[in-house]
């Protein structure tokens, strides 16, 4: 009976269903997850090996003797539909694990963890998790102004309680954001922002001026705006309702390693069964059926995942990323830091040296209408050759709504050269032609290390300042001053009958004042930001319930090219060149929640530079602006001349200086100023060359390196079309030198502005790298790699050399000469790559190709079978 | 309505004007397509092919289908002028590439697929099919009136060759796909309505149908609104005593199958060529052919589905219903990686949220540069610094 039982159980082998088949495999996952954990902790005991490690071994043996002794009952295992659909279909839910539970941050790493808090008291770990977030808590290191929950932990402890407490905000943010919009389809529910009716006539405006899709935009931004910080604070509320269950989610998806599941044990395993069975079922037939017309283009197929997963595994084994920093100013280096940890600073077998480094910026074209102020910033227009936009929209007389302006883009330039302007007064003093009052100066040359404006460099070794113009226009307020390059007086200019408004000039209203703070509370509806002045250590109330106090202040903020910290400028502010202005701000929220410490940069747009959503009270928009006449500083004089053609400077003590075209003004310092023309209505002719043309596709270009300006040669059109139709061909530079990036038309109805728009990502970052190798006696040289063309690096085109690829990753715009550097060493690539193209011929052959052939086959068959 | 933009017409720039032309045809199409339906169903019931008049009437719905791909791909070739690359960098411009591939799509398979030639019953499911791409290309573009048209600059990772294959090769095989599963919507509705109105139909199977097809999120928009329309046309059918018989069910589940299969077919090269193309590009801006990046597994996870789906048709014997029903869940995972995938959890930090109008794409900054890390540390009050004001630093 039980010889019966046994025969019939060999005879009918069993049948893996979609029941059973999933099951099976899911165990096989957890063994190899559990095989995975031995692995990494195989003689980690120190000397000798430990029974688990014996005991891990012995498994290994076993494991090995039983496939070989069932190795039938492994290939119908494998060979089978449902295993096979199973695998797939466990993949595919595998990775929309990974699609739902947030990765941990780094997690390419294959040493990143959820830190373990096992030994941490939990009421410690409840009181730190519930605690408000304070800036340090971003850190991953220990801070003085760390949460007070921290105080007393080991430090290995508090670390570890940091990086728990980051990537769990991380989990619950992304978690809460999903439900949030999971339970609210199609936006039922949400916040929908209203606009006032005084923002909707303002829109209207704006519309006229810049047609009706960037009215209609701009609308779509400003409601995005008014109902973010409502929908914001409802996702908290969700997640706040949600924290428990929230908070053993993610301990449930730590322990069974979903939040890693890519890097995982237990997926490697499954990736490995699915290479397997892929194996076992393209080698079913025998080669002649496996490349017949109906089973190539399928075995191509499984040839080409195969061979992916082959690549895979040997990427897996073998592979090392990494951050590679270098600068111009620096020689060559070998060491990058893996998965841009400064922890883990990995060399390779030769050195780097940045030899040339550039960021190309989008020419862009800002058109503003004087009278219009308005609140709403001004569209940017990307340009290139041949471009054109009709503007100022307005019905005709016909009533048909018709552009009065129209522009066109003739020629744009990677480089152009910008002279002096020629100036010359305007024959008729009333010559609506003329551009209004200009002093044109001659600034003579600075001797080596005066220099303080940063043209020069920091001191030391800097060289001497080469005699330049400076033009000046008293009724343009960002143009009418002049400060001293030495930093020994700042002088505005004054054009009028008397001298009332130079003598207010030189007592500032509020000479305390360090600037202006632009502020916007998106959340509380400000679409606009609003320029408050302040002083240091003043208190700002702003909307939305926010205390902004301004706690630190210097001109010059630098940043170390090492990364080591800010280089600080000892001096008194009053002496410190504005070159760089930076303030910190303490933010404190009207609940009275922890402050959030902000460093502000006049030259740094946080939220064009992606990082305003980053802080912890993201919706409060902060912006600097400097204020270089009224802050402290040195001495102030306003250089004065009225319709009369007296000229004469004027000092902060009351003393006035009669000024004589030719001669070197009285002012403090070693630099030599003279006024060479005073003007009352000043005609010119600007002096703009256009060098060379635009950057264009990817080529190796020495111009792309070069700091010239970028220049433009634009037609504008006023009143197109109509009668009173006029044509302008204007030339212009993206340099504010002799106003070269400014132009405003004959009838003052409108200005352009050309400039490199450098708020947000540039049009591309290259650097041009060279190979350093030490010799026999340990001498570092170069290695010969060809001309810079073959070494160049930019996004999307990697330099390959011993293995390793290095690709253009990072650019601060603060740090000129600093470029970051991708570093990547993976032999499975081109394996993977080769799998991939297979895969793709597969798929066209068994779709696209076999079809084709078959029908051909089946029509000719047909009609040979019609055929009398 | 976007009919109001023929009022400004002066103002439009080239693309507003097609993206225009393009709706009206829309409208006139879904005219022409009813008209065509109503003209092949009743050949049908006759049982004898379209001539004269009819028959050219019967061509309609391709000659509109034609004209609108026309009008949209001018419409992309504009836009393509006007922002001066290629026009994918935002959610308003991939949207319009997706109704131009769906328009592309619908043509090809109204040849690959010759439901015209197979006579006027097939032929009303291929008006129905142009019907729905036509309404799908109208109503997408009033939800992109909802949508910034901004022009945004191309971030250099988008300056790279592979943007428009890869691109191209992914939309055409979404909308190709989204083809295939309207087949199947086709065949899932007939069936719910039969059974409703006709009986036959297990309650088991039609309460799955319904949940299928009312509430399954986000696929609704697609759903909810065909279950409707083809209801008053199926209460119509049944008044008139022509409901499908159950033999007649069988055998359209049984041949929509097989239409399903072969729209398919024509996608999933350009699905398989699409997803591999994104990691060529990959490797050549990052050297890291797969970054786990959300948006490359949701486009994978697509893939597998859709592999899953020839498995089942091919080796497991999975036919009609059941077939049809895995490519609607393909067809359901393309949605979710097209249009739901910004707000999947892993998605918040994806390197592809280019179309997303509030991200400020920061795509190629991998890893911390030191001067963050500083940033980082002259922020701490203490250890680092500008120091306090009353250092001396301020006025000396």
């Amino acid at each position: 009976m039980v010889g019966d039982v046994a025969q019939s159980a060999q005879s009918r082998p069993l049948r893996w269903g979609f029941a059973l088949a999933p099951l099976a495999i899911l165990l096989l996952m957890c063994v190899g997850q559990a095989a995975g954990v031995a692995r990494a902790d195989f003689g980690s005991g120190g000397a000798g090996l430990r029974a688990k490690d014996w005991l891990f071994l012995a498994f290994l043996a076993s494991t090995a003797a039983f496939l070989w002794l069932q190795r039938a009952a492994v290939a119908r295992f494998f060979r089978s539909m449902h295993v096979g659909v199973s695998l797939i279909t466990l993949t595919a839910l595998s990775i929309i694990t990974g699609v739902l539970v947030p990765q941990i941050e780094n997690f390419e790493d294959p040493t990143e963890r959820v830190s373990s808090l096992s030994d941490v008291p939990e009421d410690v770990v409840a009181r730190y998790l519930a605690s408000p977030k304070l800036a340090a808590d971003e850190d991953s290191r220990l801070r003085p102004d760390d949460n007070p929950v921290l105080t007393g932990l080991p430090t290995e402890q508090a670390l570890r309680l940091k990086g728990y407490r980051r990537e769990y905000e991380a989990f619950r943010w992304a978690e809460g954001y999903f439900l949030y919009h999971l339970t609210h389809p199609y936006g039922i529910g949400m916040p929908k922002g209203i606009l006032p009716p005084q923002v909707v006539q303002s829109l209207d405006r704006f519309g006229e001026r810049y047609g009706k899709e960037e009215r209609d935009n701009r609308e779509i931004e400003m409601h995005a705006a008014f109902s973010g910080r409502e929908k914001t604070a409802e996702i908290g509320k969700l997640i706040a309702r949600h924290e428990n269950a929230l908070r053993r989610a993610f301990d449930l998806c730590t322990a069974l390693q979903l939040n890693r599941t890519y890097k995982s044990s237990w997926f490697a395993t499954l990736l490995g069964l699915l290479g397997v069975g892929v194996f076992f079922n393209t080698f079913r037939a025998g080669a002649e059926r496996l490349l017949s017309l109906r089973k190539v283009g399928f075995f191509t197929v499984h040839a080409g995942v195969m061979t992916i997963l082959v690549g895979g595994l040997v990427s897996k084994l073998n592979t090392d990323r990494g951050i590679l920093h270098l600068d111009l100013t620096e020689g060559p280096t070998d060491t990058y830091w893996a998965y841009g940890s400064s922890d883990k600073k990995t060399r390779m077998p030769f050195a780097l040296k940045l030899e040339r480094f550039g960021r190309k910026d989008w020419p862009t074209l800002e058109v503003g209408f004087p009278g219009d102020n308005f609140k709403s910033r001004l569209p940017e227009y990307t340009l290139w050759p041949g471009f054109k936009k009709d503007l100022d929209i307005a019905p005709g007389e016909d009533g048909v709504l018709r552009p009065r302006i129209h522009l066109e883009v003739l020629s744009l330039a990677a480089r152009a050269r910008v002279g002096t302007p020629r100036f010359w007064d305007a024959p008729v003093r009333g010559d609506p032609g003329g551009i209004g009052p200009l002093a044109e100066l001659s600034l003579g040359p600075l001797p080596s290390g005066a220099a303080e404006d940063g043209a020069a460099g920091d001191g030391g070794a800097e060289p001497a300042l080469q005699e330049q113009t400076a033009l000046l226009k008293p009724d343009y307020p960002e143009r009418d001053t002049l400060y001293d390059p030495a930093w020994k007086f700042r002088m505005r200019t004054d054009y009028g009958e008397g001298v009332e408004g130079a003598r207010r000039s030189l007592a500032p209203a509020d000479p305390g004042v360090l600037g202006y703070l632009a502020v916007r509370v998106a959340g509380a509806g400000e679409v606009e930001a609003r320029r408050v002045p302040f002083h240091l250590g003043e208190k700002l109330e702003v909307a939305g319930g926010y205390t902004v106090e301004v706690q630190e202040a210097t001109a010059n903020f630098r940043l170390d090219p090492g990364g080591k910290g800010e280089i600080r400028d000892s001096r008194p502010l009053a002496e410190q060149y504005p070159r760089s202005p930076g303030v910190y701000v303490n933010i404190t929220p009207k609940e009275g929640g922890q402050p959030e410490r902000r460093l502000l940069i006049e030259a740094l747009d946080w939220e064009a530079h992606g990082r305003q959503k980053t802080f912890p009270y993201k919706d409060l928009v902060l912006s600097l602006e400097w204020e270089r006449w009224a802050s402290p500083g040195p001495p102030r004089f306003v250089l004065h001349w009225g319709p009369n053609g007296s000229a004469e400077l004027l000092a902060e003590d009351g003393t006035k200086t009669p000024v004589e075209p030719g001669k070197p003004l009285s002012l403090p310092g070693p630099a030599r100023i003279v006024a060479t023309h005073l003007l009352h209505n000043a005609l010119y002719e600007k002096q703009i060359d256009l060098l060379a043309p635009p950057i264009e596709g990817p080529r190796f270009d020495p111009d792309f390196y070069s700091q010239d300006p970028m220049g433009l040669e634009i037609a504008v059109t006023s009143f197109p079309g109509t009668p009173r139709a006029h044509r302008d061909v204007v030339r212009m530079a993206a340099t504010d030198e002799s106003l070269a990036n400014l132009w405003s038309d004959p009838g003052q109805r409108f200005d352009l502005r050309f400039y490199g728009n450098d708020k947000a990502l540039p049009f591309e970052w290259r650097s041009v790298l060279a190979v350093w190798k030490k010799d026999a006696d340990g001498k570092l040289y170069k290695v010969d790699l060809g001309p810079e063309r073959d070494r160049e690096i930019r996004v999307n085109d990697y330099f390959y050399y011993g293995g390793y690829r290095f690709f253009q990753t990072n650019a601060i715009p603060e740090l000129p000469t600093y470029s970051g550097i991708g570093v990547v060493y993976d032999p499975g690539i081109p394996v993977v790559l080769m799998g991939m193209y297979l895969t793709i011929v597969g798929a066209a052959i068994a779709f696209v190709i076999r079809p084709i052939v078959e029908s051909r086959r089946s029509r000719k068959l047909t009609q040979a079978e019609a055929a009398p | 309505m976007s009919l109001e933009a023929f009022s400004r017409w002066s103002t439009l720039a080239g693309s507003g004007r097609w993206s225009a032309i393009t709706d009206l045809l829309c409208l006139l199409g879904l005219l022409v397509v009813a008209a065509a339906g109503i003209a092949h169903g009743r050949a049908s019931l006759r049982g004898e092919r379209l001539r004269g008049l009819p028959a050219r009437l019967g061509n309609g719905p391709l000659v509109v289908l034609v004209a609108t791909l026309v009008a949209m791909f001018a419409s992309i070739w504009n836009r393509g002028l006007e922002v001066h690359h290629f026009p994918s960098q935002t959610m308003s411009e991939v949207l319009n590439m997706f109704t131009t591939a769906l328009l592309v799509s619908m043509t090809v398979l109204h040849f690959a697929l010759a439901l015209t030639r197979r006579g006027p019953g097939w032929a009303i499911v291929d008006d129905v099919l142009v019907g729905l791409v036509l309404g799908g290309v109208y109503f997408t573009h009033a939800y992109i009136r909802t949508l910034s048209t901004a022009q945004r600059d191309l971030p250099p990772a988008l300056q790279s060759y592979w943007f428009p294959p890869h691109l191209s090769c992914l939309i055409f095989s979404y909308a190709t796909m989204g083809i295939a599963a309207l087949v199947a919507l086709v065949f899932f509705v007939t069936r719910f309505w039969t059974g409703l109105f006709a009986g036959g139909v297990p309650r088991k199977t039609q309460l799955v149908s319904f949940a299928g097809l009312a509430l399954v999120p986000f696929a609704q928009v697609v759903t909810l609104p065909v279950l409707i329309v083809s209801g008053a046309v199926f209460l119509v059918l049944w008044r008139l005593k022509r409901l499908p018989g159950p033999s007649r069910m069988a055998a359209l589940e049984r041949e929509l199958d097989e239409v399903s299969f072969r729209a398919f077919a024509v996608g999933i090269p350009f699905l398989t060529a699409g997803v591999w193309m994104g990691a060529f590009w990959a490797q050549e801006a990052w050297a890291n052919y797969w970054g786990w990046d959300s948006k490359e597994n949701t486009a994978l996870i697509t893939w597998l589905v859709y592999i899953v789906y020839i498995h089942l048709r091919m080796l497991g014997g999975y036919r009609g219903s059941k077939a049809m029903a895995v490519l609607v869940g393909g067809a359901l995972s393309v949605f979710m990686t097209f249009q739901v995938f910004g707000y999947l959890p892993d998605s918040q930090k994806s390197l592809h949220r280019y179309t997303d109008d509030a991200v400020v794409p920061s795509e190629g900054q991998q890893g911390k540069a030191p001067t963050e890390q500083a940033r980082a540390d002259v922020s701490q009050p203490a250890g680092g610094g500008m120091g306090a004001p009353s250092a001396g630093r301020v006025g000396g």
